[in-house]
């Protein structure tokens, strides 16, 4: 086994063993407390009543359970095909086949459970509560985080046929088509067709609430939901970006005796991984449904009604 | 928001109506607004689909709300309630022309003639327009 190989499968075991502790932490009564606390800072709505509180935290430890669960496996499945594939095993394996695994994982398993479960539930004689108005994937989250993911794939299906025109002319020497590049293309289109039809489903899901602050918490998850479906997709846009922008240096550095390019370039993308990171966690990444849909519904003004 | 109270006396389709005209009154719905799909707002209020639709169905021949086809349902023009009802008494007007074997002619004379007379008695009586007999 090269050094090469190990340090990767050893990667691969810290994020096994890192999802499986929070799987087994996200049942801990501290763990729910903190996830709630944090998520409620994050969100900046009042919390009002025990039971928007127990229903919170509730969907919150089903929610984490099924990210870890889902992240778990995905990584089975992409230790399936590194075992099996055709692909050596490199560090490079890591960042095209168990990353994408992994997150593809996390979020299909996080957002099944979301369009299977519901925040709050009817209860016979109770008010029903619903918007005279119907809202739109727009309301819960901003167009820059929205249009990211589309705008990267975009941009990567155009380095595609970049990196493809180079090929012809023989500066890059085709390995843009020999790379996980194209397969990395085909994943990344799949997955943002994907979440595009998931949040139809979501916006159509029924929000079964009695007042308000209750339909104010459930637009809350119902943001998150969207959050973490469109980092999804801006993440493996921008991986498809890098693993065709990397392939047509490496064939350039090939073609002109230099090794700059493909150093530099890995260093761009990774910082371009944080910026997208940073992006879907600061700033209004929680909080924009808020300033959409609840103006007026804020912690110092706890319950005064909704939007209509 | 629309709110049902299962414990009322009103039945939900009027509960539903009430509040749509209240909303588009008050102007919390503007004109050309679109409304939730039957089938959602039924799901949220925990009704069936029929009971929105008739609520929607009573709304569309009040002339407060329209539906486009696929396009969905939406509020009506403000003024458009006041020119459908214009328009349904001008059509009684003239089935009762046509009942009474009068010409285009005729009719037009006597329509010409009543809004005439009208507007000479609002002229008299600014302030009670609706105690002319």
């Amino acid at each position: 086994m090269t050094f090469e190989s190990a340090l990767t499968w050893l990667i691969i075991a810290v994020v096994a063993v890192v999802n499986f502790l929070t799987l087994l932490l996200s049942q801990t009564g501290r763990f729910q407390q903190k996830q709630a606390l944090r998520f409620w800072q994050q969100v900046g709505l009042p919390m009002g009543t025990d039971k928007i509180a127990t229903a919170v935290r509730r969907r919150l430890r089903r929610s984490a359970a099924a990210a870890s669960a889902g992240a778990l496996a995905g990584l089975l499945g992409s230790v399936g095909i590194l075992l099996f594939g055709p692909t050596p095993l490199s560090v490079t394996s890591f960042w095209l086949v168990v990353l994408p695994a992994v997150l593809i994982g996390m979020a299909g398993c996080d957002v099944g459970m979301a369009l299977r479960d519901t925040l709050f539930r009817q209860q016979g004689d109770s008010p029903r509560m619903a918007r005279a108005v119907p809202v739109s994937l727009g309301d819960y989250i901003s167009p820059l985080r929205l249009m990211l993911a589309p705008s990267l794939l975009v941009l990567a299906v155009l380095l595609g046929a970049a990196g493809l025109a180079l090929g012809l002319l023989g500066d890059s020497q085709d390995r843009v088509l020999q790379g996980a590049a194209l397969p990395i293309l085909l994943v990344a289109l799949v997955v943002i067709a994907g979440t595009a039809v998931v949040a139809t489903r979501v916006l159509r899901q029924t929000q079964a609430v009695t007042g308000a602050l209750e339909l104010a918490w459930d637009d809350a998850i119902r943001a998150e939901t969207f959050r973490k479906m469109a980092l999804l997709g801006a993440t493996i846009a921008w991986l498809a970006v890098s693993a065709i922008a990397l392939g047509i240096l490496n064939g350039l550095d090939s073609a002109g005796g230099t090794a700059w390019g493909a150093s530099l370039g890995s260093q761009i993308f990774n910082v371009g991984y944080l910026g997208i990171f940073y992006l879907f966690t600061y700033g209004t990444a929680y909080n924009y449904f808020r300033y959409r849909l609840w103006p007026e519904l804020t912690v110092a003004n706890a319950i005064t009604g909704g939007s209509s | 928001m629309i709110v049902i109270e299962p414990r009322s006396a009103v039945p939900p389709f009027e509960q539903i109506r009430v509040q749509i005209l209240e909303l588009v009154r008050k102007g919390n719905l503007k004109p050309e607004t679109r409304l939730p799909t039957v089938r959602k707002l039924a799901a949220d209020l925990a009704l069936a689909p029929n009971t929105v639709a008739r609520a929607y169905r009573e709304l569309e021949l009040n002339g407060a709300i329209e539906t486009r086809g696929r396009h969905g349902t939406f509020v009506a023009a403000h003024g458009a309630p006041v020119l459908r009802q214009a328009q349904q008494a001008a059509e009684n007007y003239a089935h009762h022309i046509r009942a009474l074997k009068l010409s285009n002619v005729e009719a037009m004379d006597l329509l010409k003639a009543a809004l005439q007379i009208n507007e000479t008695r609002n002229t008299l009586e600014p302030g009670d327009p609706d105690s002319v007999p």
